[in-house]
Parts: structure tokens; C-alpha cells; sequence
């Protein structure tokens, strides 16, 4: 007992002493300096709804085609091949030949390059649609350069009626309207894969039609054949709707936590708080109101709630409504004006009660 | 045993499905909230009225002097106007107003009638709705027609801020005139503007503190003129006096009840003992409300007429207490470092002005009917005795300054806002604010 406790104390008395004299006060941290940098806080959904789907849509039985891999660039063809037919001359459109076509159609496949189409051989490719869906019309000679380019192409219309669904009846004979158009200023990013998928099947077709072509007589290829140049780079779109993502052209970016800022801000200006009155910290009104793309008040903006229909609190639902029409038109980012989430609806909740 | 799993599987689900469908976004609408606005005088465009003659001018002028003197409004200057106003019945082009960042549009007429009368008629627009708020029409004698302006810039007043306006109505004051050592006072009374001057009484007698009574042409006040100060009621039209009561003693600081019945006021016996005596006017009886040996005075009735608000320096020094008015549960609610006097209870019933010495310096300032909440709105050398407007929203009180030979009236926002001069002839002091005129 009495050795244990001795040596428990000269030990303890040896860890005291060391810890005196060799423990020092701890190095200072160096902590780096840091360059504040500025963060914009963006909602998710700007990244995660790009390929959402749009759950109203139809559905189509073709699923959402893969991108595909960047093949080999390949040279353009010029007339190349056992063409027996003459790539010049104009063709008309033979109503009896989409039929015939749409059953040819290539089957469903994830594969974005379906099935070589002979008919499909010579024809320019116009961009019809976004949609890169299956049977893109094959080109000639895919010009890259203006790949935004509509032109009217009644030929090429019935070449996208022959995707599988043999709907080509519903294809308008004029030019396709331009709201299909991608928007410029739009998510650049989500566009990009889809050209560069509808780019490379049309190129690959460039070198398989051929060998089907022996099927087909020379008037009915003729007959369908466009003459024009080549203009449009990229494979045929499809008419189809939603097979990629919804018909949301807003592609689901909400505005900003900084957007919604600097609207709150643009509204506050013109806000005159009804002051000194009893009651002034119970005057909650909220207002609704739509814009134009400009950024204008649509219309009368209505009280949704709060406000009375007389006395002070019509005055306050009153100098709220009156602040949202003083203030406009609003500057808000145009790209993000349509859709559900988008600002052609606002709500404002006026609340002067931390004012008092 | 099968039956109690299967409701319980479905009973989950259920709760599972409705918790899902509750974490569904809603439509989704840009939502924001604004909690911070501005508290800026709201830009009103007061045009000429249409009249043969000047007549239309002097209302709108009127009309624009009250709006603007109340702190609320700013005028725009008719200078700036694009459209010119030419019927009253056409709706004006809102755009030449909406440019000149007019948020309201006054317009109107004004015309003597076969039978001698003016008839008047305005209309209020709200320039940004694009509509009509207002529009109303008058009959008066041409005497009169100060008031119809008065009148006119109340229900401007009412619909643009939600509160009952005070322009029509008129303030009684002493009227101060001599050398301070032989100081002349007499009472008078003018609009809330300052026109009208009329001189009550002859200062032959010092005449102080005159109350109006809230349902008659009546004043209160009190007088030297028998020899010991007195209260007396005084006609306003008619000129009639009368002596209130007949006690021993003084009497003094008299103010009306709210239903214009009673008269309530402090008793100073020959012992020194001040207390609060309230005395019905149509049966003369009188009733005790304190019975303390210290000074209570300056007492006021709530606008209910059930409680009254008075000082006491029970405790010390003068202090507010609150008590019912039979007398009973009287209770301090003042614990300011300070004297405080004068208090009035505001026909709003949510606050109560008053007088504060303190620091060397005298106050105006407000505080809420159970004494918190506190706020100075004026300091200055030398400047008590608050009068509340009708509505509530206005204090009127005098001020000597230092070295200007005598006191003036002032007005201030109850927000502490919007101090001004009330411009008199001569000095002037112990206002009251009489109620909206019928």
C-alpha cells in the first residue's frame, strides 16, 4: 500500500514537473487571409429542373433519346455515291409517300441516329423543332454554320412526319411557328448537348443511306427531294412534345434571392406607410398583380387579403396598391418571366408593423 | 390479427400520402414580403376651383393650407400642372397627373345659388387607380364659405388617411397683450388656421385656462373679476355668463365631461387643502372626487366619460393618476424622473399628453392611458398646457421663448413631427381646441 502510494506521487510529481517546464504557451494560429468572395445564393431547382419533365405532358412512346458520344468528324459529302436521282431539281410533296414512310419509320430505339431512311438521304435538314428526338433527316452536306435558321421547307416537313408515330397529318404545311425556337438568352448550357446530339447522328447518316437507295424508284426520291442547299447544321427535330423535358420554355429557374431583392427594393420606394395612425401596426395588406414582360403592371393589381372597406384600412390596402403601380415597370431578368415559377405573378405582403 | 395489420398498413399509407401531398409545392407565385415603407407627406394636386371670380381660389388655397399644415400632404405647386381643370364632371387625364407625381387630384366648383346660398361641390381622384374617391356637395351661407373649405379639406383628409380630420373646427386662447407687469388677458377664439379673430371678453378681468364644452356653443374658464378666481360658463354667441357654483374658496383648472354635463375642476379651500370637485350642471349638485391632504388638480375625463386622469403630489412631487369617475381606484401612472402637470386625456382615448419638467427644460410629450410608452415630443424654455385636436392626431400648446417678451401657439404631429407656429397678433396662450363643428 505505502510503496503504491509512493510511487504514484513520484510519478505524478515527475509528470507535474515535466509539464511546468516544457509545456509552453501554443503557437499562435495562422489563420490565412481570406479574400471575401461575393456568393449569390441560387435556387437548386435553376440546376435540377433543366431536365425535369413537365408532368402535364403527354405520353410518348419514345423515351428520352441518350446524348450520344462526339464520332469522328467525318467530311461533308457532296453528291456523292450512286445518286441516280438529280439533287437540283425541286420537289413537291407527295402526301401518299408519308404513309408509305411513316411505316417504314425506324423502330423505338434510345439510339438518336435511327434507322437510315433512303428518302432521307438528299434532304436538307431544317430545324424544325428543339426536340431531338428520332429520325432526324439526314443532309447532304450538314452545314454547321447558321443552325437557327428556319426556313419554310414543305419537303422536309413530311420527313419529320415519318417518325414513328405516323401522325403527319398534323404537320402544318407552312413554316414551323417560331415560339418552338429555342429563346437565345436561355440556359445556353442545355441547349448545347442537345445540337451536338442531333449534329452527330445527321453526320453519320451522311455515309449509310446509300445502300438503300436501289428500294426506291427515282420519281418518288425526286419527288420528295428538296433542292435547296444544305442551310441548317444539326439533325431534323421532331414535333414531338415533352420527350425532353416539358414545354416549359422557362427550363424552371426561379429569380434569385438578389432578384428578389432588388424588386422588394424597387417596390419599397413608392411604399407610404399610413403613420401615426391607432392601429398602424396591424395593417397587413397583401396585393397580387401581373406583369407584362416589360416588366409592367397588368391590369389593376387586386388585394388578396388585409385592407377594409373603409377607414384606415382602406387607406393602407389603398397605398399599397398605389406603391406597386407607382413603381413600375419593374427591371427583371426577361428569361425568367414565363412558366409557374417565373415573375409574370407577383405577391406582395405589405407589413408595417416593425415600422412602429 | 390479419384486419388490425391491413388498417394499419392502410392508415400508414394514408398518413404517408397526405404528408407527401401536404409537402407539394403550391401554385408557385414570386412571393415577397415588405416590412419597411417610407412616412413622407403624400403629393396631393389641389386645382383651382371653377367660380365666377376669385372665390374658387381662395377655397383651394384654404383647402391647400390645412392639407399641408397638417403634415400629411405636399402640395404640389400649380405651377407644375399640365391639364387644366375645366369641368368638374369630365374625368381628367391622369397621365399629365401621374407625371407630375400627383397621387391625388382635387377639383371642384364653387357658385352662388338664385336663393343667395353657395352651393360647392368637389371631387377627389386617385390619379394611379385611375378613379373618383370622392365627390360631395355643400350648401352655405357666403359668410361661410371659409368653412365649406374647411369642410372640403376634411373629407380629403378622412379619405386619404382614415382618420377624421380637425379643420373645421376653432380653438379658444388667452389673449395676451401689455407690458408683463400689466399684462392684459382676455379670451379669444379664431379658426384652427388662425382667421376669424373674435375677443370674448374685455380683459378688464384676468380671464385663464377657457375649456370648450364638447356639445355646446360653450366655454369654461376661469376669471379674477370677482375679486377671488372663479369658474364661469360662457356663451359663445349669445355673450351670457354665469358663475359655476358657489363655493369657498377657489376654484380652478374646469373642464367639461364628455357628454357636456358635468364640469369638473379643483377646489382650494382656505386651508390649503386642493381637491377634485365634479359639479352637474343641470342639478347644481356637487361631488367629492378626492380627499387627500395633498394638491390634486388639473383633472380630465376620458373620452368615455368613465375615468379621469389628473395630477397629485401625494408622492412627492407631481405625479399622473388615473381614477374612475366616482372617485374610486386611483392609481399612479406616471413614474417619470420629473413635475408633471397638465395631463389631457386625447379623444382617441389611447393616449394622454402632458407637461414634464425636467433637466431645467419643460416637454410635451404623450404616454399610453396605463403610463408606459412614454415619448417627449417638444422641449423648450418655456412651454406646457397641451391641447388635443378632435381627432387625436394634433397637439396644440404655447411657448415663451427665451427672451420674446411672451408666449405663442404651436402645433405638433403626435409622431413628434411637424412643429409650427400658430400665427396670432399677439401673444397668446392656454389653448383648447373645440370639437368638429355641426
Amino acid at each position: 500500500m505505502k510503496a503504491g502510494l509512493t510511487t504514484s506521487v513520484i510519478f505524478h510529481a515527475a509528470l507535474i514537473g515535466f509539464g511546468l517546464f516544457t509545456l509552453s504557451a501554443p503557437r499562435e494560429m495562422m489563420v490565412a487571409d481570406v479574400e471575401a468572395v461575393p456568393v449569390d445564393i441560387i435556387p437548386v431547382e435553376s440546376i435540377t429542373q433543366t431536365q425535369q419533365g413537365d408532368k402535364k405532358a403527354v405520353m410518348k412512346e419514345k423515351s428520352t433519346p441518350i446524348p450520344t458520344k462526339k464520332p469522328a468528324t467525318v467530311p461533308d459529302a457532296q453528291k456523292v455515291g450512286e445518286a441516280k436521282v438529280d439533287s437540283d431539281t425541286k420537289a413537291t410533296p407527295d402526301p401518299e409517300l408519308k404513309q408509305v414512310e411513316a411505316k417504314d419509320a425506324p423502330a423505338p430505339s434510345p439510339d438518336p441516329a435511327p434507322k437510315p431512311d433512303p428518302k432521307v438521304v438528299k434532304e436538307p435538314v431544317k430545324e424544325a423543332e428543339k426536340q431531338p428526338a428520332a429520325a432526324p433527316a439526314t443532309e447532304v452536306a450538314p452545314d454547321p454554320a447558321p443552325k437557327q435558321e428556319v426556313t419554310p421547307d414543305p419537303v422536309a416537313e413530311t420527313i419529320v412526319a415519318e417518325t414513328p408515330e405516323a401522325e403527319s397529318v398534323k404537320l402544318p404545311d407552312s413554316a414551323p411557328s417560331p415560339e418552338a425556337k429555342p429563346k437565345p438568352p436561355q440556359a445556353q448550357t442545355a441547349k448545347a448537348p442537345d445540337r451536338k446530339e442531333t449534329e452527330k447522328p445527321a453526320e453519320k447518316q451522311a455515309n449509310k443511306p446509300k445502300s438503300e437507295e436501289k428500294e426506291f424508284s427515282e420519281d418518288e426520291v425526286a419527288a420528295l427531294l428538296n433542292k435547296e442547299k444544305a442551310s441548317g447544321g444539326g439533325a431534323k427535330r421532331s414535333t414531338e412534345e415533352a420527350s425532353l423535358g416539358g414545354d416549359k420554355t422557362n427550363m424552371g429557374t426561379k429569380l434569385t434571392q438578389s432578384e428578389i431583392d432588388a424588386l422588394k427594393g424597387q417596390i419599397k420606394r413608392c411604399w407610404n406607410v399610413p403613420a401615426g395612425a391607432a392601429d398602424a401596426q396591424n395593417l397587413k395588406v397583401s396585393i397580387k398583380f401581373s406583369l407584362t414582360q416589360a416588366g409592367e403592371v397588368d391590369g389593376m393589381p387586386e388585394i388578396v387579403s388585409g385592407g377594409g372597406a373603409a377607414g384606415i384600412e382602406r387607406v393602407a390596402a389603398e397605398s399599397a396598391r398605389r406603391a406597386v403601380l407607382q413603381c413600375g415597370p419593374y427591371t427583371l431578368p426577361v428569361d425568367k418571366y414565363g412558366g409557374e415559377v417565373g415573375w409574370n405573378q407577383v405577391l406582395v405582403n405589405f407589413d408595417p408593423s416593425d415600422m412602429f | 390479427m390479419m384486419k388490425f395489420l391491413k388498417m394499419v398498413l392502410i392508415a400508414t399509407a394514408a398518413a404517408g400520402a397526405f404528408g407527401l401531398a401536404a409537402t407539394l409545392p403550391a401554385r408557385a407565385l414570386v412571393e415577397i414580403d415588405i416590412n419597411q415603407g417610407n412616412i413622407e407627406p403624400l403629393p396631393i394636386a389641389v386645382t383651382d376651383f371653377l367660380s365666377n371670380g376669385d372665390l374658387g381660389a381662395e377655397i383651394s388655397s384654404i383647402v391647400a393650407a390645412d392639407l399641408k399644415r397638417s403634415g400629411l400632404f405636399a402640395p404640389i405647386d400649380k405651377g407644375a400642372f399640365i391639364e387644366k381643370i375645366t369641368d368638374t364632371n369630365v374625368s381628367p387625364r391622369f397621365d399629365d397627373w401621374k407625371v407630375i407625381n400627383a397621387q391625388a387630384l382635387v377639383t371642384g366648383r364653387i357658385g352662388q345659388e338664385a336663393d343667395g346660398r353657395l352651393r360647392a361641390e368637389f371631387r377627389l381622384w386617385d390619379t394611379f387607380a385611375g378613379q373618383q374617391l370622392v365627390g360631395e356637395q355643400y350648401f352655405a351661407n357666403r359668410a361661410n364659405s371659409r368653412r365649406v373649405a374647411h369642410i372640403i379639406a376634411d373629407a380629403i383628409y378622412e379619405r386619404l388617411t382614415g382618420e377624421k380630420g380637425y379643420f373645421d373646427t376653432r380653438v379658444v386662447f388667452v389673449d395676451e397683450s401689455g407690458p408683463k407687469n400689466n399684462r392684459k388677458k382676455r379670451l379669444a377664439i379664431m379658426d384652427q388656421d388662425g382667421a376669424n379673430i373674435r375677443y370674448l371678453s374685455d380683459g378688464r378681468a384676468i380671464s385663464i385656462t377657457p375649456r370648450f364644452s364638447p356639445t355646446r356653443q360653450e366655454i369654461t374658464y376661469m376669471s379674477y373679476e370677482s375679486g377671488q378666481p372663479q369658474v364661469y360658463l360662457l356663451q359663445i354667441e349669445t355673450g351670457q355668463r354665469e358663475l359655476v357654483g358657489n363655493f369657498p374658496g377657489m376654484t380652478f383648472a374646469p373642464r367639461f365631461s364628455p357628454d357636456g354635463q358635468r364640469v369638473i375642476m379643483s377646489l382650494l379651500r382656505e386651508d390649503g387643502n386642493s381637491n377634485i370637485f365634479a359639479m352637474d350642471l343641470r342639478s347644481r349638485t356637487t361631488t367629492r372626487l378626492t380627499n387627500s391632504s395633498a394638491i390634486d388638480t388639473s383633472p380630465s375625463y376620458s373620452p368615455d366619460g368613465s375615468q379621469v386622469v389628473f395630477t397629485s403630489d401625494r408622492g412627492g412631487r407631481a405625479q399622473i393618476y388615473v381614477m374612475n369617475a366616482d372617485g374610486s381606484g386611483q392609481n399612479r401612472i406616471s413614474f417619470g424622473d420629473g413635475v408633471y402637470s397638465t395631463p389631457v386625456w386625447s379623444p382617441r382615448g389611447d393616449l394622454i399628453a402632458f407637461t414634464k419638467q425636467a433637466g431645467g427644460e419643460f416637454q410635451i410629450g404623450v404616454m399610453k392611458i396605463d403610463g408606459s410608452g412614454e415619448r417627449i415630443l417638444s422641449s423648450g424654455f418655456q412651454q406646457e398646457g397641451p391641447t388635443w385636436a378632435p381627432n387625436g392626431r394634433v397637439l396644440m400648446f404655447f411657448r415663451e421663448a427665451a427672451g420674446s417678451g411672451g408666449p405663442k401657439l404651436y402645433s405638433v404631429d403626435l409622431t413628434g413631427r411637424n412643429e409650427q407656429a400658430i400665427p396670432t397678433s399677439a401673444f397668446a396662450s392656454d389653448p383648447a381646441w373645440s370639437p368638429l363643428l355641426e
